[in-house]
């Protein structure tokens, strides 16, 4: 069984090596990453592969560690 | 502001912000090839980022031109050697720590003073999937990068609830000088090293960091693990025989 959640150590990667997958498992959150974005990024997602992305506000250090205004 | 902006994802790097408007200042020992990588606004200066003192004089030119720095990429760095830790040698592996781990270090203390100067800071710290994986006769490598990684993370808590944002850019297998320091020349072990594979190129990181550094101001693209397709891990490459 293949278990999908976002952990690094996703099986995912390694049985999908050579073929033409990407296996991104954290969606960038808006334009420009994925092939074809609005900066004029080449299509290819064959050969590209943004693997992992982790997106905070500027705030928010960790989970459990975010500056709060009072 | 770039480290190692003479080559590679540094002078990629430099180029893509040049680009996007931003007045580069680029700093490497080999200044005379920053220049072409930073364009016509930018600056070019030589900076040895083991050597506290040049660091010192290369930002102190920064701040007396510019005042302040919105975004530090920490990217000089690099691989001496593939050795096993049982033969492991002192020069390479001081190397590494040098370049890697206390270069940053020197640069980013230098640097958060003009950081705070500016409306938003960055820092962008070019780790790499060594980061946070192994293999056999990277440990001089990985255990820096790892340090680069827990630095990063550092940075993250200790900066927390001020206008900068933190980014780790983790590169898998990038087609630059890279193989060719760690084997020391030797262009057929470097060229071994992506054969059979499309790896990544200086360019393709450099997109990367730029769109990580043109987000508004309050997102922060804490961590970016980017390989070429055919990269598993960092053992787990599939090659065209």
């Amino acid at each position: 069984m293949i278990s999908i959640s976002p952990d690094r150590g996703l099986p995912i990667g390694r049985i999908y090596s050579g073929r033409p997958h990407a296996c991104t498992f954290e969606a960038p959150p808006t334009r420009g990453v994925e092939g074809g974005g609005s900066r004029g990024r080449p299509a290819s997602p064959v050969l590209f592969d943004i693997d992992e992305m982790v997106i905070r506000p500027v705030a928010q250090a960790t989970a459990t560690v975010v500056a709060r205004k009072t | 502001m770039v480290t190692g902006a003479s080559s590679g994802i540094g002078a990629a790097t430099a180029s893509a912000l040049a680009r996007q408007g931003y007045v580069v200042v680029g700093g490497a020992r080999r200044v005379g090839r920053i220049r072409k990588a930073v364009g016509e606004s930018g600056l070019a200066l030589e900076l040895d980022v083991t050597d506290r003192d040049s660091v010192e004089r290369f930002v102190a030119e920064i701040s007396k031109r510019f005042r302040r720095i919105d975004v530090l990429v920490n990217n000089a760095g690099g691989a001496f050697g593939l050795a096993p830790v049982a033969e492991a040698v002192d020069a390479d592996w001081i190397g590494m720590w040098k370049v890697n781990v206390l270069g940053v270090m020197f640069v980013t203390r230098a640097c958060i003073p003009l950081l705070r100067k500016a409306p938003h800071g960055h820092i962008v710290n070019i780790s790499s999937i060594a980061g946070f994986e192994t293999y056999k006769g990277g440990a001089g490598y990985t255990s820096v990068k790892h340090a680069v990684r827990a630095i990063t993370r550092t940075l993250r808590l200790e900066l927390n609830g001020e206008p900068i944002r933190i980014t780790e850019i983790a590169p898998g297998l990038v087609e630059t000088e890279f193989s060719i320091v760690r084997f020391k020349g030797d262009k057929k072990a470097s060229s071994a090293v992506y054969s059979g594979l499309k790896p990544l190129t200086g360019a393709d990181i450099a997109d990367c960091i730029a769109f990580a550094v043109t987000r508004p101001a309050h997102v922060d693209i804490d961590e970016m693990v980017i390989r070429p397709v055919a990269q598993a891990t960092a053992t787990v490459v599939a090659r065209k025989t």
